[in-house]
C-alpha cells in the first residue's frame, strides 16, 4: 500500500490533500460554527464536490501529463518505440516534455550516427580484405631470388603496394607508395596494382609499363595525389635485374663482399605527377653478386618518429640492414629489422603504411624458398611494430 | 605519442615584386600529418587573393614535408598550368631538395637556390 503511493507524485499530492482537506473540515466545520447551520452530512457532500473538483484539476493539468511523459520515458528506457510530446505548456511539465524531446532527438542523431559508423566500420574491413586480397599473400619462387615481404597499413586499408608478376623467363616486383593513406590512397593503389598487372601482360619492357600506366592513372586521380613506385625486373635465364624508378625512395643494395650497402637513387617521377613521364623515366641495371642483398621500402618506415619525435631515417635504416644482413637471409633481415623499428619508435602512433621487401641473390642452384614468406595476414604481426 | 602542434608551418606573404613580376611567400617550418590542414588554409586563403603570375615559394626555413606537402605543392602546380601562372621554389636546403628529388618534384617545378638566379630566369622567359 505505502508502495502504491510512493511510486505516484500525484497519489501522494491527493493523500495530502486528503488529510488536509479533512482536518481543514472539521476544524472549519467547529471553529465557525458550521455544525449549527448545517447538518453533518451536507457538508461532507460539499467537501466531497470540492475534493472532487479538486481531483479532476490535479488529474487533468498534472497526473494525466505526468504520466504520458512518464510512460515514454519508460518506453525509451527499456528500448521500445516512443513518441514525441506535443504541448504548448510553458510549465515545468512542458519544460520536461521539451526536454524529452530534445534528448530522444539527440539519441536518434547518436543512434543514426552509431549506425552509420558499424557500417562504414564493415566496410572499411572488407575494403581491407579485399585489399589485402590483392597484395600477395606468398612470394613465389622466383629461380635465383629468396625474397621476404612484409607489410602493414596505418589504418585499416592503405596506399603502400607490392607485387611479384611471374611472366615466362622474367619475374617483376615492384614497391608503391600513394600519397597519404586510407580509402582514397588505396582507391588509386589497386587502380596502379591493375593498370601494373595489365602492362605487365603486354609488354616484356619496364619502360612500356610504367610509361602506359602514368598515362592511365594521371587523368583519373585527385591532382594532389601520386604514388610513388620502383620496379624490378629479374631475368632468371641471364640472372640480371633491372630497374625503373618512378618517384620512389631508394633501393639499397648490401654487399657482402665489401660489407658495404649502398643507396640508389631510384630517381623518374612519382606516377600521377606528369601526363607524360616518357622522357623522365629509364630503366637502368643493378650489378649484382651472389649473396647480395637488395631492399625497397616505402617512407613509412624512415619518416616514423619515436615518442622524442626523432626519424628513424635512412641511414638507421642502411645500419640495420647492414648489422643482420652478414648473419640472416631475408626473412631473417625483414624480422630483425622490424624488431629494431619497433623498438626505436617505441609507443609512437604508426602515421603512415609500411612496407619492406628484402631480396637475396641466391644464383639458382642455391634458391632456398621459404614455404611462406609474406602471407600478409601473418607477418604484419610478425613484425612487431 | 606525439602532441599536436597544427601551427609547425607558418607563412611569411611578402608584397608583390612589381619590377620583378612575382610575389614571395616565405615557409618556415614543417609540413606533416598535423600541420598540413593549417598549411593548405594559408595557402588557399593567400591563393584566392594572388593576383600575379609568378609566385615563388622560399624554402630557405622550410624542414620538412611529407609526401602529402609534396601532393600539394604539385596540385598548385597544376592549376597554376592552367592559368598560365608559374610556381618557383627557392633555397630549399638539401635536405628538402633531396625529397623533391626522390620524388621528381623538382622536375615540373623549377627550383633555384638564390632569388637572384630565378629573377633572371623569369627575365629570360618574358
Amino acid at each position: 500500500m505505502l508502495n502504491i503511493i510512493r511510486k505516484s507524485l500525484t497519489r501522494r499530492l491527493l493523500i495530502l490533500l486528503l488529510i488536509i482537506g479533512i482536518i481543514a473540515g472539521f476544524a472549519a466545520y467547529y471553529y465557525w460554527g458550521i455544525d449549527k447551520m448545517f447538518p453533518l452530512y451536507y457538508s461532507l457532500a460539499g467537501l466531497s464536490v470540492i475534493f472532487l473538483i479538486f481531483i479532476i484539476i490535479i488529474y487533468k493539468s498534472i497526473s494525466r501529463p505526468l504520466k504520458v511523459l512518464t510512460k515514454q520515458m519508460k518506453y525509451l528506457i527499456s528500448g521500445k518505440s516512443y513518441k514525441k510530446i506535443y504541448t504548448n505548456r510553458i510549465d515545468e511539465i512542458g519544460v520536461i516534455a521539451q526536454f524529452f524531446n530534445e534528448v530522444t532527438e539527440n539519441l536518434e542523431s547518436i543512434s543514426h550516427k552509431l549506425k552509420d559508423a558499424q557500417r562504414m566500420a564493415s566496410e572499411l574491413q572488407v575494403a581491407s580484405n579485399i585489399q589485402m586480397m590483392v597484395l600477395p599473400s606468398q612470394t613465389p619462387k622466383i629461380p635465383g631470388l629468396e625474397l621476404c615481404a612484409k607489410t602493414r597499413p596505418a589504418v585499416e586499408i592503405g596506399g603502400d603496394n607490392f607485387d611479384f608478376i611471374n611472366k615466362g623467363d622474367s619475374s617483376y616486383f615492384y614497391i608503391g607508395d600513394v600519397t597519404g593513406h586510407g580509402v582514397p590512397s588505396a582507391l588509386v593503389m589497386m587502380m596502379a596494382n591493375t593498370l601494373l598487372h595489365t602492362y605487365t601482360e603486354i609488354y616484356d619492357n619496364l619502360y612500356d609499363i610504367v610509361v602506359n600506366t602514368n598515362r592511365q592513372l594521371k587523368p583519373r586521380i585527385k591532382s594532389a595525389m601520386f604514388m610513388t613506385m620502383v620496379m624490378l625486373k629479374w631475368d632468371q635465364k641471364n640472372e640480371k635485374m633491372s630497374y625503373l624508378g618512378a618517384g620512389h625512395e631508394h633501393i639499397l643494395v648490401y654487399k657482402p663482399s665489401t660489407g658495404k650497402i649502398e643507396a640508389k637513387v631510384t630517381g623518374g617521377i612519382a606516377l600521377g605527377m606528369v601526363p607524360d613521364n616518357s622522357k623522365i623515366v629509364k630503366e637502368l641495371p643493378i650489378d649484382l653478386e651472389k649473396g647480395d642483398i637488395v631492399v625497397l621500402y616505402t617512407d613509412g618506415i624512415t619518416e616514423a618518429k619515436n615518442d622524442a619525435g626523432e626519424m628513424f631515417g635512412l641511414e638507421r635504416l642502411m645500419n640495420t640492414i647492414t648489422k643482420h644482413a652478414t648473419t640472416y637471409g631475408p626473412e631473417g633481415i625483414s624480422h630483425h629489422t622490424a624488431t629494431d623499428f619497433s623498438e626505436y619508435v617505441g609507443n609512437a602512433e604508426q602515421l603512415d603504411d609500411i612496407t619492406l621487401i628484402v631480396i637475396k641473390y641466391t644464383g639458382k642452384e642455391e634458391t632456398t624458398v621459404p614455404a611462406v614468406t609474406a602471407q600478409t595476414g601473418t607477418v604484419t604481426d610478425n613484425m612487431k611494430f | 605519442m606525439n602532441p599536436i602542434n597544427p601551427q609547425k608551418i607558418t607563412l611569411n606573404i611578402h608584397e608583390p615584386d612589381l619590377v620583378n613580376n612575382f610575389q614571395e611567400v616565405e615557409l618556415a617550418g614543417e609540413i606533416d600529418r598535423d600541420s598540413m590542414a593549417n598549411f593548405r588554409d594559408q595557402m588557399e586563403a593567400f591563393l584566392a587573393s594572388f593576383q600575379g603570375i609568378n609566385l615563388v615559394l622560399n624554402l630557405e626555413k622550410f624542414m620538412f614535408t611529407n609526401s602529402e606537402g609534396i601532393g600539394y605543392l604539385s596540385d598548385i602546380h597544376n592549376r597554376f598550368d592552367l592559368q598560365n601562372k608559374h610556381l618557383f621554389i627557392i633555397k630549399a636546403s638539401s635536405r628538402i631538395m633531396d625529397i623533391f628529388l626522390l620524388v621528381g618534384l623538382n622536375q615540373i617545378i623549377p627550383c633555384y637556390s638564390t632569388i637572384d638566379e630565378l629573377i633572371q630566369n623569369i627575365k629570360q622567359n618574358k
